[in-house]
């Protein structure tokens, strides 16, 4: 029971210490929950982006049968464009030439004319290639394809009505009936989505964040509490006092990493009690949840072992922290725990999606928001656990080594 | 005597080549070893090997039977409670949180460390300082609060690195009546570098010097091998006027302050402020200072400067 009662020491000093020095406090519960309210104020609401476009409307035809004016209908309700009439052709290419607008539409003065007389007619659009890596070009392209679809649906409609009063053999008559749906639309596509819809919600979408943040927290004080697991008790004086007492180097690390995860928890803990307050949605199973701590302390434990992987390099606590630095902040980013593996360049997908805390972070959401069966998700991440636990090992005899050369240089 | 702690050629040299301990080898049994030296001399990094902190490059340390760098590591550590010069707080717990600590790494439960804190604090007189915070305490709490952290484990032995420093001679007297009453019938050893303290507190000192015991023994024992003169200060002017009288050592001399050594000072005391006079200088101050063990550290290291701030009489 000793060795138990050794190993709660620095958790003990953390809890008391936890509230009355600012600076923990502030790093585990004050800035997660800033940094999410910033992520989620940003991106947690599906919000596409508007796609400015300035129109020159060419066609005369006057009544109620006017497309150009039902295509300036659709384009309006569609939500993503954002319409403005010029008068002026060529201040409507100036003005996309020069970013006022995004791009450019001209309707033809037979745009009606054509369409009702079954004759085809041509939109000219014009925008900046490069702008938003061909989003504009793929909206307009995407808009009026699905308005050609309506158009074309229309036109298949009046021509069936007009088959099926017609005096056509009724053999031939059925045939061209199935021609007319098949040019109707030649091909179609079930979509299944696999995933709940949630996560395409305000409060799915914050909840993700939330969980990046969770993952951010362990980064950093795994990282950090591995790197400086030696020197900051060097430079505070309590290694000589810990050395000279019955604690063994594998109480002291047990130590420094409980207090670590109990840091974690508490950040944990206080982030998603603060999203749920802010509107985001969870799965409460006790199993998904039990799920969750685990895979927490797993991807910890790696980070910590990563961190003391590193301490040798670290002469001094300035330097450690240096180090620390160093390496979580890139991570934060390029590890597919604040940005998903699938928007990172191709390079990076591989390493986002399997380096271990990247990986933990995913099956706790998968647990949490994706609503996957919690001891499916686990089993998904079973080689996170056992990669997590190989890098703690090694860190673990990496810290008994450092030990050992302040046991011996003090 | 029962000795529980041997300390048998111990042996120092950092990886810079400093040769910090040269061979120390001591026994410390129930009642106070005090080991006495200037800075550098070796005190320290004796005391932090003999507490299992820093492991001797050659040499054993045997604490309550057990080698402190044989096989098992925490048995000795469990024997030795130690105080290093800077004591570590957190400075932002209270004394009572900070105590707490210290029984948990001694394998102590919460609630026996509780129940121990309050004790050792009513002990050491801090008993309504349970609440502070470590960073509003004076200097002499936070040494009273470091020797009450140090027997939290209920330690045989006592390691205690400069307990008194930073105190007035009023607060090293009564930290050292504290020593003394809470060591019972323990083993203390602690190192100063104020001859006065080691003297009037210690039952055995180890003199310190250069990384070796240059003397040991009871401190009125080794006053009466090695320092069997009383020294005479004199101070005033024109004092190097005056050459060495052939009755007295001079030890010492400059224009304002000069002394001397004698065994019978009160016989040699007129004839020597006669010669004085009669030279031409002008005496302003005599002091005649019994031997102690700045004296024998004088004898036994041929340096005369005095330790510390303190020195024989200071």
């Amino acid at each position: 029971m000793g060795s138990l009662w050794r190993v709660l020491s620095e958790t003990y000093a953390f809890l008391k210490g936890f509230t009355r020095y600012k600076e923990t406090l502030f790093w585990t519960v004050i800035f997660p929950i800033i940094f999410y309210a910033i992520m989620a104020g940003i991106w947690g609401t599906p919000n596409p982006p508007t796609v400015r476009v300035g129109v020159y409307n060419g066609d005369a035809t006057q009544g109620p049968y006017n497309m150009s004016e039902a295509l300036l209908r659709a384009m309006n309700s569609s939500g993503v464009f954002k319409v403005r009439l010029y008068g002026n052709a060529s201040k409507l290419k100036l003005d996309v030439a020069h970013g006022r607008v995004d791009a450019g539409v001209w309707i033809p003065v037979d745009f009606t004319e054509n369409i009702t007389r079954g004759e085809a007619s041509t939109l000219g659009v014009y925008y900046v290639e490069t702008k938003w890596g061909g989003f504009v070009g793929q909206t307009l392209t995407s808009f009026f394809k699905a308005f050609s679809d309506i158009l074309r649906a229309r036109v298949v409609n009046v021509s069936l009505r007009y088959i099926e009063d017609s005096d056509m053999p009724s053999s031939f008559k059925s045939m061209a009936i199935r021609w007319m749906r098949f040019i109707e639309e030649p091909l179609r596509v079930n979509v299944s989505v696999e995933k709940p819809p949630l996560i395409a919600t305000s409060h799915g979408l914050k909840a993700y964040y939330a969980i990046s943040m969770v993952a951010i927290e362990a980064l950093f004080i795994g990282i950090f509490s591995g790197v400086e697991a030696v020197n900051e008790k060097k430079r505070s004086g309590t290694l000589r006092v810990l050395l000279a007492s019955p604690m063994n180097g594998w109480e002291l690390l047990a130590a420094d990493t409980l207090s670590a995860l109990a840091a974690v928890g508490i950040s944990a803990v206080a982030v998603i009690l603060f999203s749920i307050a802010t509107g985001a949605r969870y799965t409460a199973a006790p199993t998904a949840l039990a799920v969750t701590a685990l895979l927490l302390v797993v991807g910890t434990l790696s980070m910590i072992g990563i961190g003391l992987l590193l301490a040798p390099l670290a002469k001094t606590p300035e330097g450690g922290t240096v180090i620390a630095n160093a390496l979580a902040f890139p991570l934060m980013f390029i590890g597919g725990i604040t940005i998903p593996p699938f928007a990172l360049p191709k390079y990076l997908r591989a390493f986002a999606a399997n380096w271990p805390l990247g990986k933990a972070t995913e099956a706790i959401r998968e647990a949490l928001i994706y609503n996957v069966a919690p001891l499916k998700a686990l089993e998904a991440g079973w080689e996170t656990i056992v990669a997590s636990l190989v890098i703690y090992a090694l860190g673990a005899l990496v810290y008994q080594r450092l030990l050992i050369g302040m046991v011996e240089h003090y | 005597m029962e000795a529980l702690v041997e300390a048998l050629g111990l042996r120092k040299v950092y990886p810079d080549g400093t040769v910090a301990v040269d061979g120390v080898s001591f026994k410390a049994g129930p009642g106070v070893t005090v080991l006495m030296g200037p800075n550098g001399s070796g005190k320290t990094t004796t005391l932090s090997m003999v507490a299992g902190a820093l492991r001797p490059t050659s040499g054993r340390v045997v604490v309550c039977g057990y080698d402190m760098w044989g096989g098992e590591w925490s048995r000795p550590r469990e024997c030795v409670g130690f105080a290093p010069q800077d004591m570590p707080f957190r400075e932002k717990l209270t004394v009572m949180e900070n105590l707490v600590w210290y029984g948990l790494i001694r394998g102590l439960s919460l609630g026996e460390a509780r129940r121990r804190a309050r004790r050792l604090l009513e002990e050491v007189g801090l008993e309504g300082a349970g609440k502070k915070k470590v960073a509003e305490l004076s200097g002499g709490m936070r040494r009273r609060l470091s020797l009450a952290a140090a027997l939290m484990g209920d330690p045989r032995v006592l390691v205690l690195d400069e307990p008194t420093s930073g105190l007035d001679p009023a607060g090293r007297m009564r930290l050292w009546g504290l020593i003394k009453r809470l060591a019972g019938e323990r083993v203390v050893i602690a190192s100063t570098h104020i001859p006065e303290e080691a003297e009037e507190h210690a039952d055995t000192v180890l003199i310190f010097h250069r990384g070796r015991i240059a003397a040991s023994g009871r401190p009125a024992e080794l006053i009466k091998e090695y320092a069997r003169h009383s020294r005479i200060v004199v101070e005033g002017r024109g004092l190097s006027k005056a050459g060495p009288p052939g009755y007295a050592e001079l030890v010492e001399a400059s224009d304002t302050r000069a002394s001397f050594l004698a065994e019978e000072p009160e016989e040699v005391l007129p004839k020597l402020l006669a010669d004085l006079l009669a030279a031409g200088a002008s005496v302003e101050r005599v002091e005649v200072r019994r031997p102690g063990l700045a004296e024998v550290y004088f004898a036994v290291t041929g340096e005369a400067e005095l330790l510390g701030g303190g020195g024989a009489g200071g």
